[in-house]
C-alpha cells in the first residue's frame, strides 16, 4: 500500500512537470523545424532539427533589439544598484525620522498598477522627443527598479550583524567607508540577487516598451508583438525569437533560485 | 563628534534616493490622478480640467459594466485556479522526498517574458496546427477555437495563466510549509490526526498568512494583466476578453483619450490600493 501511495506520488509529480514544461519543449522543437514541418496536423514528431529559423533570425534585425533589450535591462539596473544601495544601508541603519514610513512607500508603489505612471513619461517623452529611444526606457524602467532594489537590499542589510558596523566604527571608519569596503562585501550574493531580478523585470516588461518604443529602441518582446501582429505569421522565425529571449530568464532562474520567493514576494515570506 | 553628523549622514544616504523617487515614481503619479479629472485635448496638447465628468461618462457605458465583469471572471477564476493547482503541487513536493532538485524546474514557466509565453500558446492553441485539438482529436473531441472563439476565450486565457503563475503560488505555500514547526505535525500525528484532518485543522490554519500574501499579490497583477491579453486577443473576439486594465490601455494610448483612460485606471488603482492595504496590514501584524 504504501508503494503503491509512492508510485502514485512520484506520477503526479511526473504530470505536473510536462504540464509545466511541455511548452518549453514545444516552442523549441518548433523553432528547430522546418516550416512545412512545424505547421503540420497531425505534428511530425521524428524529423532532422534544423538552424534555419535561428539564422534567418540573425538576419531579420531580432539582434538589434536584443541589444536594445540588454541595454534597458541592465543600465537602470546598475543605476538603481548604485543610488538604492547608501539608501537601502541607511534605512537599515540609521536612526532617521520617517523610516516607516519612507519604506512603506517603497513598498508601495511596487503595489501600484504601472500604467499610472506611463501617462506622463508618455506625454513628456513626446515633448522631448524621447519617445523611441533607449535613454528614456532607461528612466522608466528606473522608476521600477530603485524603489525595488532598495527595498530588496534593506532586507539583506538587515541581516548583517550591528555588531560589524560598530567594531568598525571603533576602528576609525566613518558610515561610508563601512558601507563600502565593510558591509558591502558581506552583501554580496544579496547585490547579486537584487540586480538579477532587475534584470529579469526589465528583460519581459512589455507595457512601457510597447507604449514609449517603436523601431530604434524596440525590445525583443515589442519586436516579437510585432512578428506577431503582421498577416502572414512565420511561427518558426517567432518561435526561435521566443527561445533567444526565454534563454536569458532561465539562467538567471536558476542562479537565484533559492531567493526567487523573496524576491517575487518582496521579503514578506522570507 | 560622529553624533552631530548623523544627520548630515543619513541625509547623505537617503537623500538623492528620494529625491530621484519624487521625480520618477511620485511626480507622475501626482500627473496621472490630475489627468483622471481632465480631458486631453489632442489638438492643443492640453488637459482641461473637466472634474468628475470622465467617471460619469465611464460609469454610463456598458463596455465599462461589460469589462468590469470580465476583469472580475478573469480574475476571480485564474486566482482559484492558479490557488488549486499550485497548492495540490506544494503538498504533493513537501510528501515526495528529494524534490528540491525539481522546484527551479517547475518555476520555468514563471520567468517566462509574458510575450513568449504569448507565443507558445498561440501555437498550442492554433486551431489548425495546434498540438492541443490534435490530443483532443485522439480522444474524439472536435476541434476548438481556443482563444478565436466568443465562449472560449476567457477559460483559455486563465488556463494560460495558471500555467505560468500556479509555480509562483508553489513556491510561496512551499515555503510556508517548510517553516511549519515539525513538533506539531509529528503531535498531530502522534493524536491520530489522519491526511484530510490534518490538512483541514493544522496545515491550513498555519499556512494562513502565507496563502494570504500570494492571493494578494497575485490579485493584484491579475487587476493588471495586460501583456497577455495584448498578444492573445488585443481584447477580442468583440469585446469578450476586453479587462479593464486593457480598456483603460486601449483609450489611453490608442484612441488617445488619455483623461478617460487614466480615469479608468483611477478606478482600478482604488481597488489595488484597498488591497495592497490589507497586505500591508498584514506585513505589519507579522512584523
Amino acid at each position: 500500500m504504501k508503494v503503491f501511495g509512492r508510485v502514485f506520488l512520484y506520477c503526479l509529480l511526473g504530470v505536473f512537470l510536462i504540464f509545466y514544461l511541455f511548452p518549453v519543449f514545444w516552442i523549441f522543437q518548433i523553432s528547430v523545424k522546418m516550416p512545412k514541418e512545424a505547421l503540420a496536423s497531425p505534428p511530425i514528431w521524428l524529423f532532422i532539427p534544423t538552424a534555419k529559423n535561428y539564422v534567418a533570425l540573425a538576419s531579420s534585425g531580432f539582434l538589434k533589439s536584443v541589444m536594445n533589450s540588454m541595454i534597458a535591462a541592465t543600465v537602470p539596473t546598475f543605476l538603481a544598484l548604485l543610488i538604492g544601495a547608501p539608501a537601502a544601508y541607511g534605512l537599515a541603519r540609521l536612526r532617521t525620522k520617517r523610516k516607516e514610513d519612507i519604506s512603506f512607500y517603497i513598498l508601495s508603489t511596487r503595489m501600484v498598477p504601472p500604467i499610472t505612471i506611463l501617462f506622463f513619461y508618455y506625454l513628456i517623452f513626446t515633448k522631448l522627443g524621447l519617445i523611441d529611444t533607449l535613454s528614456g526606457l532607461v528612466i522608466i524602467y528606473l522608476a521600477i527598479d530603485l524603489p525595488l532594489a532598495i527595498w530588496l537590499l534593506k532586507g539583506f542589510f538587515e541581516e548583517v550583524p550591528q555588531e560589524v558596523d560598530e567594531a568598525a566604527m571603533i576602528d576609525g571608519c566613518g558610515r561610508i567607508q563601512i558601507l563600502i569596503r565593510v558591509v558591502l562585501p558581506l552583501v554580496k550574493s544579496g547585490l547579486i540577487v537584487t540586480a538579477l531580478l532587475c534584470i529579469l523585470f526589465n528583460w519581459s516588461e512589455f507595457l512601457f516598451a510597447l507604449t514609449l518604443t517603436d523601431l530604434d529602441a524596440r525590445t525583443a518582446p515589442v519586436a516579437i508583438f510585432q512578428f506577431l501582429a503582421f498577416g502572414r505569421i512565420q511561427w518558426g522565425l517567432l518561435s526561435s525569437a521566443g527561445i533567444v529571449t526565454l534563454l536569458p530568464v532561465v539562467v538567471i532562474l536558476f542562479v537565484i533560485r533559492k531567493y526567487l520567493v523573496r524576491g517575487m514576494t518582496l521579503g514578506i515570506t522570507k | 563628534m560622529y553624533r552631530q553628523s548623523k544627520k548630515a549622514v543619513s541625509a547623505l544616504f537617503i537623500g538623492p534616493a528620494i529625491v530621484i523617487l519624487v521625480a520618477i515614481t511620485i511626480y507622475p503619479f501626482i500627473h496621472f490622478i490630475r489627468l483622471s479629472f481632465s480631458e486631453w485635448i489632442l489638438i492643443s496638447g492640453t488637459a482641461s480640467f473637466v472634474g468628475i465628468n470622465n467617471f460619469l461618462a465611464i460609469f454610463r457605458s456598458s463596455v465599462f459594466w461589460h469589462s468590469l465583469r470580465i476583469t472580475l471572471i478573469f480574475t476571480v477564476c485564474a486566482l482559484f485556479l492558479e490557488h488549486g493547482l499550485g497548492f495540490s503541487l506544494a503538498v504533493l513536493l513537501k510528501k515526495a522526498k528529494r524534490s528540491g532538485m525539481i522546484v527551479p524546474f517547475l518555476c520555468i514557466p514563471m520567468v517566462f517574458p509574458p510575450i513568449v509565453t504569448a507565443v507558445v500558446w498561440r501555437i498550442m492553441y492554433n486551431p489548425s496546427f495546434g498540438i492541443i485539438n490534435y490530443f483532443l482529436s485522439l480522444v474524439g473531441i472536435p476541434p476548438q477555437s481556443w482563444h478565436f472563439g466568443m465562449k472560449l476565450v476567457l477559460p483559455s486565457l486563465i488556463i494560460i495563466d495558471a500555467w505560468q503563475w500556479s509555480p509562483f503560488v508553489m513556491l510561496v505555500i512551499l515555503s510556508g510549509l517548510n517553516a511549519m514547526p515539525d513538533d506539531i505535525v509529528e503531535a498531530a500525528k502522534i493524536d491520530g490526526a489522519s491526511g484530510l484532518r490534518m490538512l483541514i485543522h493544522i496545515t491550513l490554519p498555519l499556512l494562513k498568512s502565507f496563502i494570504l500574501v500570494s492571493m494578494m499579490f497575485r490579485l493584484i497583477y491579475l487587476l493588471t494583466t495586460f501583456d497577455l491579453i495584448a498578444a492573445m486577443t488585443e481584447g477580442g473576439p468583440g469585446d469578450a476578453s476586453l479587462t479593464l486594465y486593457y480598456l483603460s490601455y486601449r483609450n489611453a494610448f490608442k484612441f488617445i483619450k488619455l483623461g478617460y483612460g487614466a480615469s479608468i485606471s483611477f478606478i482600478l488603482f482604488l481597488v489595488t490600493l484597498g488591497i495592497s492595504m490589507i497586505l500591508v496590514n498584514t506585513i505589519r501584524k507579522k512584523a
